[in-house]
């Protein structure tokens, strides 16, 4: 039973290191630091954005929208930065976090589907995207792409720590917050989670704000990885995102999961492009590896969740 | 006794009803008042207003002299209101002590950060407080529909209120949880708290409260003690109606000639069920009565297909027959309503497309509605069943809580069921649409349909069906053929001791 | 509860949303025919309706998916895929065989969708998510070569019967077969149900997965004879990979389609005649803006405001 328990909080993790294990068995190259390194770097941006996503899915919502705010906030960032370092990180920020609320303002206040919501604010960040910037481009300045990947010897200290600290920061919160417990609350049952005096109306914002906040966050750290603004590059983040969150544990349904497991999933997420590439393969598998291990994940969970049902009952 | 909560003037108006019309009243510290009127006498609205969730359109509350503005559930609990409402109220997949200080666990803080033992502990303390056993770290879904009623009054007492309202709690419970919550109840009385107590069970109105408030269409009838009247002179009050006629008289005619169509045999099941033998002739209504939770839905889950069976047969006019899900139990001619309603209809359809759901295999060609013929059976059966709707494409959701039962009886109806199975279907209802309800189930059995019931409230028990069938602890412990016949308390004391087990 | 209350209800919603919605499309052909006079012309409307005549037929599926509360991501890599396919093994030659592969691949994606939803129980989202990603990669992976369409296909697509384009004809036709499906028959009664309350549907003693595995099916089909239309309608197979985000644009806008529309998510209210307007607004509204010279980002600034205005509108109406 205890081991069961533990198999089931930690698979993801489980998976993580039989993939790693079987692509470092196929191609040596897996086995170098500097591809260690590629997948945390590309883990960051995803893992930032899969935490606001987190947050959301947990009150049984989603946000679509996040991938549009990404790529705004490399956009404006590319536009701003060469002139004011602080302002060109400040804007971008800013812009997330007021789409995040307006969504958020949407969902919770005027009840407006958060799927429809969040859909039309994914084609409405990505249009302001692609207004001020039709093509990549715009100047990231060298200092600020040093700062987030310099290398330390093989390790690039910047990007690990985030990942560690954001992972730490999405647990806490989670879990030993009166915030974090009240996400949970709102997810299982927002009726209930009202009348024991917790502020629906606000969680709710404030899942839909946080999420935007670290979209652009994820923005402003995905631009110096590309070296430019790009209002494309987020269209495959809101899906990705979600999968994380999902694939790590979280129910869709919303008021069950944790961060952990999403992270673990980032990191399978981004491997998997990896070892294609390394094993010569041809890249398009990943997505059809991406797609089959998703559907596999949830299919096994939910043969587990029929019979805890049958428990419950 | 002191006065402590006073209201003065509350009205408020929903779209085309005026719930409350221009209410007084007042509850005293030290005393258990039940609220009682039919639905949609304005009990809910009243009680939600005083909980907070609804602001009144006109009038004045007052507590202890002070005029209060009573707005959103925390307001309410600011001034010392706590309630249980009628829906469950616990998140499943948290633990009981964080259902407890659900939304506050943030008060049990360890150098800043959530202490999950501080937690626990104040949990254990409001727990001991009430006298109520219970492991604290269990997820609150794994509990018994009492022990979440019981969780949800410690839930409330948290903030230690000196109102308490209690919208309908012993819906879900059984006898020996009801009697625990009184227990409770009654010592946060002596102990000077105010109870406002709301039941449909005027049984237990009387075994507990002191003084009831009685309503009718949003106007107080009168506020009397209730050691001065009796269930028959409230009743009357509450409607105007005798008791005697809420419930069909039972015509022993059909019952001579018994004849067995539907027989249950050895039937075991993997939850509680165990070696079920019951036999119900044709125009017979049977009721399986005993402690909630004891396997009395799951027996008509089982019959119905909805819950997989270890072993027994179960026999139709002496054939065999397999039903393992509704669509074979529809073949049968077996119809299901569950205790549920929201699981019986379509809310956003019309009227006629629920009635016709569950028979529409026999009014098709080749995949075709034939749809003059489901036109006419919908309007005959529904004018049959008196339901009151402006037509038949009126929505469901807009329909009051009688005729949604009623439209729930059609849509089975139309399927020519030999075997109707019914948990508690007058339950929620008021007194008007209840009687309704036990006159349609009298009319169906004189008309040759045999109907098996699960029931809660005793006096339905007493009064409704022709045979008793106990369930404890998934068996059969006693039956009772000759109801109409013996003395009611008699018959009462033996259901009562036969449901706890002893025999 | 009285009976005043009931019947103000009763008329509100469904004819003020039809309403709302004729009216908007009435007032975007207005302000288009202000902009560019040329627009009244029948012919141009029908330039404007064939244009659209794809998208019509992928939202056909989309709807009755949504009807029964669930969704479809894989719509546009369905399409994307059938016309990768289809232009590989037609080779510009008129075949049947391939013509029917395309349709029961379409079939047999949607099949898989449905198992996966009906049986398996994953949430509809995940399951057409995942396979919105396998078939992304499958089109890249297997359309080695490129084809072209069959001359029948391309006159099927691109050609006229007197002024009317034949894929319009052929789009309310299949709209109109699916919408009697979707009232008259015991099916579609079905599908309304589960998307009502599935729960209510499956005591009722309706076979609830059956209906649900057919639903996506039926999708994965109308996604592959969009598909097919496409490949005539361009000539060549569109094997431009233009990020990937929701599937494809074909996705998302099929998506929109249905909500503007006013086929809600949950209820399962609204049909088939809605679509068409759904679709309608977006792509008149499309054509103006490109008339205007806003290009690919007003476009979608405006699908986006759009989609949230007039669910804003419809929940209002709810309301009432």
């Amino acid at each position: 039973m205890k081991t069961r328990k533990i198999v089931g909080e930690w698979y993801i993790y489980i998976l993580m290191i039989v993939i790693w294990v079987i692509a470092s068995l196929i191609t040596p190259y897996f086995r170098q630091m500097s591809v260690f390194m590629t997948i945390i770097v590309f883990s960051v941006p995803l893992a930032l954005v899969a935490l606001g996503q987190n947050l959301v899915i947990l009150t049984g919502r989603f946000d679509l929208s996040v991938g549009g705010i990404l790529a705004l906030s490399t956009v404006i960032a590319s536009v701003i930065m060469k002139n004011n370092l602080f302002i060109g990180i400040l804007f971008p920020l800013l812009s997330g976090t007021v789409l995040g609320f307006i969504n958020g303002i949407c969902v919770s206040r005027f009840r407006i589907d958060s799927f429809i919501m969040t859909f039309g604010m994914m084609a409405i960040s990505q249009g302001v995207g692609l207004l001020i910037r039709n093509y990549p481009g715009g100047y990231i300045p060298t200092g600020y792409v040093n700062f987030l990947l310099k290398k330390t010897g093989p390790i690039l200290l910047t990007p690990l720590f985030i990942l560690i600290i954001v992972l730490l920061v999405g647990e806490f919160v989670l879990k030993r917050t009166n915030f974090g417990r009240a996400v949970y609350a709102v997810g299982n049952d927002d009726v209930i989670a009202y009348r024991s005096g917790i502020n629906v109306t606000l969680i709710r914002t404030a899942v839909f704000t946080i999420s935007g906040f670290t979209a652009a966050i994820a923005g402003l750290f995905l631009c110096a990885i590309i070296s430019c603004g790009d209002a494309t590059v987020g269209a495959l983040y809101p899906l990705d995102s979600i999968t994380a969150v999902v694939m790590g544990g979280t129910i869709l349904a919303g008021g069950r999961g944790d961060y952990k497991g999403t992270i673990g999933a980032v990191l399978i997420l981004t491997s998997l492009g990896r070892i294609f590439n390394m094993a010569g393969v041809n890249i398009w598998y990943t997505y059809v590896a991406k797609g089959l291990l998703l559907l596999i994940i949830v299919a096994i969970r939910m043969f587990g969740v029929r019979e805890e049902k049958e428990v419950a009952e | 006794m002191s006065e402590i909560l006073k209201i003065e003037g509350i009205s408020k108006f929903f779209p085309g009803v005026q719930a409350l019309n221009k209410v007084n009243t007042s509850f005293s510290k030290g005393e258990i008042s039940a609220i009682v009127g039919e639905n949609g006498a304005g009990k809910s609205t009243l009680v939600f207003i005083l909980m907070g969730a609804l602001k009144p359109d006109e009038g004045k509350c007052f507590i202890k002299g002070n005029e209060v503005n009573i707005i959103g559930v925390h307001k309410a609990k600011e001034y010392g209101i706590g309630a249980v409402f009628q829906e469950p109220n616990l998140i499943k997949y948290m633990s009981v002590a964080e259902n407890i200080f659900l939304g506050e666990q943030g008060k049990f803080k360890h150098r800043g950060i959530l202490s999950y033992s501080k937690l626990f502990k104040a949990a254990e303390e409001i727990l001991n407080d009430l006298k109520i056993e219970i492991d604290i770290r269990q997820l609150a879904g794994f509990l018994s529909p009492a022990q979440r009623k019981l969780i949800e009054l410690a839930k409330m007492m948290r903030h230690n209120p000196k109102i308490i309202i209690l919208d309908e709690i012993t819906a879900a419970l059984d006898y020996e949880g009801v009697a625990k919550v009184f227990e409770i109840i009654r010592n946060k009385r002596d102990e000077g708290k105010t109870v406002i107590f709301i039941s449909h069970r005027l049984r237990e109105v009387f075994d507990i409260a002191d003084t009831a408030l009685v309503l009718k269409e949003g106007k107080v009838v009168q506020k009397l003690e209730l050691k001065d009247t009796t269930e028959e002179g409230l009743v009357n009050l509450m409607m105007g109606k005798k008791l005697s006629k809420v419930f069909p008289k039972r015509i022993s005619v059909g019952r001579k000639e018994k004849k067995v169509i539907f027989s249950i045999r050895n039937l075991t099941t993997k939850g509680k069920l165990k070696n079920i033998n019951l036999d119900i002739a044709k125009g017979e209504i049977v009721a399986l009565a005993g402690l909630r939770g004891h396997g009395q839905s799951e027996l008509l889950k089982a019959v119905f297909g909805l819950v997989p069976k270890n072993s027994g047969k179960i026999f139709i006019n002496n054939k065999e027959v397999i039903v393992n899900n509704p669509v074979k139990a529809k073949m049968e001619k077996i119809a299901f309503i569950s205790n549920r309603r929201e699981d019986e209809l379509c809310f956003t359809h019309s009227i006629r497309r629920n009635i016709a759901l569950p028979s529409l295999g026999k009014r098709q060609r080749a995949g075709f509605i034939i749809q003059s013929k489901e036109k006419k059976e919908v309007s005959d059966i529904s004018s049959k069943m008196n339901i009151k709707a402006p037509s038949l494409a009126t929505e469901v959701g807009n329909l009051s809580g009688g005729n949604k039962q009623k439209v729930v009886f059609s849509k089975w109806l139309l399927t020519q069921p030999d075997l109707l199975l019914c948990d508690d279907p007058a339950g929620g209802l008021d007194t008007g649409a209840k009687s309704e309800v036990y006159h349609i189930l009298r009319r169906l059995a004189n008309e040759g349909k045999s109907i098996l019931l699960v029931l809660s409230d005793m006096v339905e028990i007493l009064n409704l069906p022709d045979r008793v069938v106990v369930i404890s602890e998934g068996k059969i412990v006693k039956e009772f053929s000759n109801i109409g016949s013996e003395d009611s308390k008699m018959l009462e004391k033996k259901i009562l001791k036969a449901s706890a087990g002893v025999t | 509860m009285t009976s005043i209350g009931l019947k103000r209800r009763n008329i509100n919603k469904d004819v003020l949303q039809a309403i709302i919605l004729f009216s908007m499309l009435v007032v975007i052909i207005l302000v288009a025919g202000i902009l560019k006079p040329g627009f009244f012309t029948i012919k141009h409307l029908l330039t404007v309706m064939h244009d659209t005549s794809i998208l019509g037929i992928s939202a056909i599926g989309q709807t009755i998916v949504i009807l029964t509360g669930g969704i479809d991501l894989s719509v546009g890599a369905t399409m994307l895929l059938a016309d990768a396919v289809g232009a590989m093994l037609l080779g510009g030659e008129n075949r049947i065989i391939p013509i029917l592969i395309c349709l029961g691949l379409g079939l047999l994606i949607g099949a898989i969708n449905g198992a996966g939803v009906a049986f398996l129980r994953i949430p509809p989202f995940i399951m057409t998510l995942g396979m919105m990603t396998i078939l992304t990669g499958s089109i890249f992976i297997f359309a080695k070569t490129r084809g072209f369409a069959s001359p029948i296909l391309r006159y099927l697509s691109v050609e006229k019967v007197g002024n009317i384009p034949i894929l319009i004809i052929i789009w309310i036709f299949l709209t109109i077969i699916m919408a009697v499906i979707m009232s008259l028959t015991v099916f579609g009664r079905a599908v309304y149900a589960i998307g009502s309350n599935p729960i209510a549907s499956y005591l009722s003693g309706i076979k609830n997965k059956r209906v649900i595995f057919l639903v996506y099916a039926i999708s994965g089909m109308f996604a592959a004879i969009a598909g097919l239309f496409l490949l005539g309608y361009t000539g060549v197979p569109e094997l431009t990979y233009r990020g990937g985000g929701l599937g494809s644009e074909y996705t998302l806008a099929s998506i929109a389609a249905v909500i503007i529309g006013g086929t809600v998510f949950v209820g399962a209210r609204g049909g088939l005649e809605r679509t068409i307007f759904g679709v309608l607004v977006l792509k008149v509204l499309f054509s103006i803006l490109t008339m205007v010279g806003i290009g690919e980002s007003g476009k979608l600034i405006a699908q986006g405001l759009i989609v949230i205005v007039i669910v804003g509108i419809y929940m209002r109406l709810e309301k009432l």
